[in-house]
């Protein structure tokens, strides 16, 4: 099994002349097939974690190996849709040579593929930024809260959806998330990040089955929602 | 019915012109009559004298509006490219930019001749602004986050140069050749109002200097004519774009 190695990684951001760290010595390895949750309150390093693994943000400290055959895309918070492309050109925007038709066809977008990005929904929207990932014949995903606009419906849909790409496919994903629920639904692993430490890493004892309407699940959150102090304010 | 709406004024006008004219409410000389204009009109085209002042307008109005446009565009893209140079040339473009290329006319007559070199100066200066400040605007506004699509996966700058940042930014480029076009078109009056022999601005200070009014509305019809198919001809190229800055720019979802 390949991993993601992050060894002592740091990022430092000045305010006001004093350092404030982002990430405080993360040492981390995440397997590349995968659900890897990071979960945390704003502010606790998440995105950037994120964006330094994506080379978006310049790391101060420490390594990262990435396998060098794992092509990785990117799912952002927002759907970042180019706005003078349709959906379908969209949705290849990466490999303008693949047909996107197929995938369209199955997140149910087919019919809206000559629109353009102002004149579909958010949920939508979304959507076809997670086909722009997948035609990009990635194997591994970075989504920082990609559902976080969605209603509560597509939300769930879209989870669904995700946990059956990756055991289709065997598609590997970091997931940034705040939401517990959503954290637990989806990920294999846990990490709970707080003030840019790595505070605790949960292997999630259920099923993919048992993730849904389950007493253990109760158990499990109030567990993270105590490591992430969420009544601190 | 839309579409015929917009002519309802100008024929409104053009009835009162006449009106006034036939029942000699003004002066003939003030405001001649729409017929002598329409025969003043035809004898100019007949003879060739018209389409000739036309072609010698036009082809200083594009040959100035090239340049600006070619300067222009490659300026802004250098300040987009090496932002650190910007500010050292900030304050003396805005200083450039306040001043009328009409009032330099006669430092330009100096400099440059008072042959074809100083009206297109006068053209250079009048259309490169516009079309310079939008497209260094545009630049500057295409959204990071698009950017940040192409360099994650990662394309090479080429790639994001064309296939994001040129696309990003082509609406306000073509609003700046609008304006640019606009403005060389305008200026040019000025430009031809001083030793020429040819031109629209010629034709009407020529005119004007054998009190023939009724040439002088001919040569303002032109000018008013041939602005609005320049205007038409924009605002056809910048419906070709399927989105519009204003409304959807702005807003990612």
């Amino acid at each position: 099994m390949d991993f993601i190695k992050i060894q002592n990684l740091s990022k430092i951001y000045t305010i006001d002349k004093n350092p404030f760290y982002a990430l405080n010595n993360i040492n981390l390895e995440i397997p590349t097939n995968k659900i890897t949750v990071i979960i945390g309150k704003s502010g606790s390093g998440k995105t950037t974690l994120l964006n330094i693994i994506n080379g978006l943000t310049p790391k101060n400290g420490g390594s990262i190996t990435i396998p060098p055959s794992l092509k990785i895309a990117t799912v952002f918070q927002e759907a970042r849709l180019l706005p003078w492309l349709t959906i379908a050109q969209n949705a290849c925007f990466w490999v303008p040579e693949e047909d996107p038709s197929y995938l369209l066809q199955d997140f149910g977008l087919l019919p809206f593929q000559s629109l353009y990005p102002h004149e579909i929904s958010g949920g939508m929207a979304q959507r076809v930024a997670l086909i722009r990932a997948l035609l990009y014949k990635t194997s591994f995903i970075l989504m920082d809260e990609p559902f976080s606009s969605l209603d509560y419906f597509m939300r769930l849909e879209m989870q669904e959806k995700i946990l059956s790409l990756h055991k289709t496919k065997s598609l590997g994903i970091i997931f940034i998330t705040h939401n517990v629920d959503e954290a637990i639904a989806l990920g294999d692993e846990i990490i709970i990040l707080e003030q840019g430490l790595l505070k605790e890493r949960i292997l999630n004892p259920l099923s993919h089955e048992e993730r849904v309407n389950n007493d253990n699940i109760n158990q499990l959150k109030k567990h993270i929602l105590t490591q992430i102090n969420y009544k601190e304010l | 019915m839309l579409k015929l709406s917009k002519f309802y004024f100008p024929l409104f006008i053009c009835f009162l012109w006449w009106f006034c004219a036939e029942f000699q409410l003004v002066n003939s000389f003030l405001l001649p009559h729409p017929q002598s204009v329409f025969k003043a009109f035809w004898v100019l085209l007949e003879n060739g004298i018209l389409l000739r002042h036309i072609s010698v307008s036009l082809g200083r109005t594009f040959i100035g509006f090239f340049f600006a446009t070619v300067t222009a565009l490659g300026l802004a893209f250098l300040f987009y490219a090496l932002p650190k140079t910007y500010p050292f040339f900030k304050t003396t473009l805005q200083f450039i930019q306040h001043i009328p290329p009409l009032a330099m006319l006669t430092l330009l007559i100096l400099w440059f001749g008072i042959g074809e070199s100083s009206k297109l100066v006068m053209i250079f200066l009048a259309s490169f602004f516009p079309i310079f400040i939008n497209t260094f605007n545009g630049l500057n506004k295409c959204d990071p986050k698009l950017i940040e699509v192409g360099t994650v996966i990662p394309m090479s700058r080429k790639e994001i140069f064309f296939r994001i940042l040129i696309p990003a930014t082509l609406p306000y480029i073509t609003i700046g050749l609008k304006l640019g076009m606009v403005y060389a078109w305008r200026s040019l009056i000025g430009a031809e109002f001083i030793a020429t022999s040819t031109g629209l601005g010629y034709l009407v200070l020529d005119a004007r200097e054998l009190s023939r009014t009724d040439i002088v509305m001919v040569g303002l019809l032109c000018f008013g004519l041939i602005g609005l198919i320049i205007d038409q001809l924009f605002s056809f190229i910048l419906s070709k774009f399927p989105y519009i800055i204003e409304r959807n720019f702005n807003g990612l979802h």
